[in-house]
């Protein structure tokens, strides 16, 4: 089992700068780093671009909503996720080690059938209107 | 009952003038039959510049701004019903002046979600791009009161939950969102977006949704068609009124984004030929420069579906006041059936909804009216 998770963890290792994905609304969204990255509360930052031109954030964090009536940290706890916060009553974050690929881990969590949605801790742009 | 109930306003009118309260106005004493608080409204110094409140008494026109008399929403009639008391209703944005002459009196609570404080002031040198705090301006159009100061908000008895947003992330913003529903907050305005909004916000909103809470969203400025391809807007989702500004000139303003999923015009004002919206100051205690002679620094001009949002909350807020169990559900049922279908030849409203109209601009009267109806009394 531990040599599993090694291997989970390591096929998540940030490797690719290019070619990564995301899923939204149930479609996919392709994103292509972005030269450029920044410190934001000591966690580092990095850039992309959306295949629609949006510029988008990522970090070592990710945000997960599982169906109703599955305990989401049981499912957490069986990809050896246990730096969890609750942000409401049904949306978790959690973070992971910045050597994990949040795409690569979001993608996986979104394919399990007791999730609802996962995608990295986006930091979006907001503009004033 | 008639006998006691002329006693009482004899009674009332004698004290007024025993505390000074008529003062030297006792040749502007009012007809009987009209509302206290819309006479007292129209005592306010910027009443008279407020279109968006009573565009019939305007006196923009004699200033050279040309002001349609219609262009105003009804709200003073509405008033008559409601002022918005025991309703909170929610600003998420920049920063705000807590200290500001109209609109201390109407702060419920102020929070920053940034660092968990109560401090929701500016911190930005005012030349700084982020120098201003459009929060302020956002939360007048709601809430100032009537208080012989200023303008009047359109739910001028509703309180304010001030909350100061700077952080980026998803999770920051979902924060801020539950910290106004953990507040009772029963109405929300938020004048900015991303026009890519993620899944995690659109889940936040729909809670919110559930939780019997309605939340607008100002559409944006760009004159840009929010159905184009990889624009997915928060003003778009399926759980908030999107909202885009009507102008002086009662049609909806050439820079107001549009789109099939958006719901209302309220007015915003127009930024091209004429003088927008008055507003408290954006620049909070530091004074901006849209005065145009006519008004004090610590109120400015405007224009922007920012504006349009809060005008529109401030409806809402009445809604929720008049009727506490009113859903969102409701809340847009009613504003787009009640509206008023504006615009000229252009205008094409199919089963009540216009391309660039949305349903309509809001119409508070009818909105408020058609709230209490659901009461059943």
């Amino acid at each position: 089992m531990k040599k599993e998770m090694v291997l989970l963890l390591a096929g998540l290792t940030i490797n690719a700068c290019a070619g990564e994905y995301y899923y939204e609304n149930g479609k996919k969204i392709e994103v292509h780093k972005l030269p450029e990255s920044r410190v934001l509360n000591s966690s580092d930052v990095t850039y992309y671009k959306t295949e629609y031109g949006h510029k988008i954030g990522v970090n070592n964090e990710i945000i997960v909503q599982c169906k109703n009536g599955v305990n989401c940290m049981k499912v957490f706890s069986q990809y050896g996720l246990n730096d969890i916060s609750k942000l409401s009553a049904h949306l978790f974050l959690v973070k992971v080690n910045s050597d994990v690929n949040v795409f690569t881990l979001s993608r996986k969590l979104y394919d399990d059938d007791k999730i609802v949605l996962a995608h990295p801790n986006f930091i979006k742009n907001r503009k004033k209107r | 009952m008639k006998y006691l109930a002329h006693y009482s306003l004899v009674l009332t009118i004698l004290l007024l003038n025993a505390c000074g309260g008529s003062s030297s106005n006792s040749n502007q004493t009012p007809p009987a039959d009209e509302n206290s608080s819309e006479l007292l409204a129209k005592n306010e110094p910027y009443y008279k510049y407020s279109w968006h409140i009573d565009s019939k008494n305007s006196i923009l026109n004699s200033k050279g701004y040309a002001i349609d008399a219609n262009a105003d929403i009804h709200i003073i009639e509405a008033w008559k019903l409601t002022e918005g008391e025991g309703v909170k209703v929610a600003v998420i944005d920049d920063a705000f002046d807590v200290n500001h002459e109209d609109l201390k009196d109407n702060i419920y609570i102020a929070y920053n979600v940034d660092n968990n404080t109560n401090d929701v002031s500016n911190k930005y040198p005012i030349n700084n791009e982020y120098g201003t705090s459009h929060g302020n301006t956002c939360a007048g159009f709601i809430v100032a009161p009537i208080n012989g100061k200023g303008i009047v908000g359109t739910a001028p008895k509703s309180k304010l939950i001030a909350i100061k947003l700077e952080g980026e992330t998803d999770s920051i913003v979902i924060k801020a969102f539950e910290y106004a529903k953990n507040q009772g907050a029963q109405v929300i305005s938020c004048s900015w977006g991303t026009e890519n909004m993620s899944d995690s916000i659109d889940a936040e909103l729909k809670s919110l949704y559930d939780a019997n809470i309605t939340v607008l969203f100002a559409s944006g400025n760009d004159g840009k068609n929010l159905d184009d391809a990889g624009i997915r807007d928060e003003s778009e989702s399926k759980w908030v009124l999107g909202v885009s500004a009507s102008g002086e000139n009662n049609d909806v303003t050439s820079y107001s984004n549009y789109g099939k999923e958006l719901d209302i015009l309220a007015p915003g004002g127009d930024h091209l030929d004429s003088i927008g919206v008055l507003g408290i100051d954006d620049s909070g205690e530091r004074g901006s420069h849209n005065q145009h002679g006519m008004v004090s620094e610590d109120y400015a001009f405007t224009s922007g579906t920012s504006f349009s949002s809060p005008i529109a909350a401030g409806v809402v807020a009445l809604m929720y006041s008049i009727n506490p169990n009113i859903t969102p559900i409701q809340v847009r049922d009613i504003l787009i059936h009640n509206s008023d279908k504006i615009g000229g030849n252009d205008a094409a409203y199919i089963d009540g909804f216009d391309e660039k109209r949305a349903y309509g601009k809001i119409n508070a009267l009818k909105a408020v009216n058609a709230a209490k109806a659901l009461l059943g009394v």
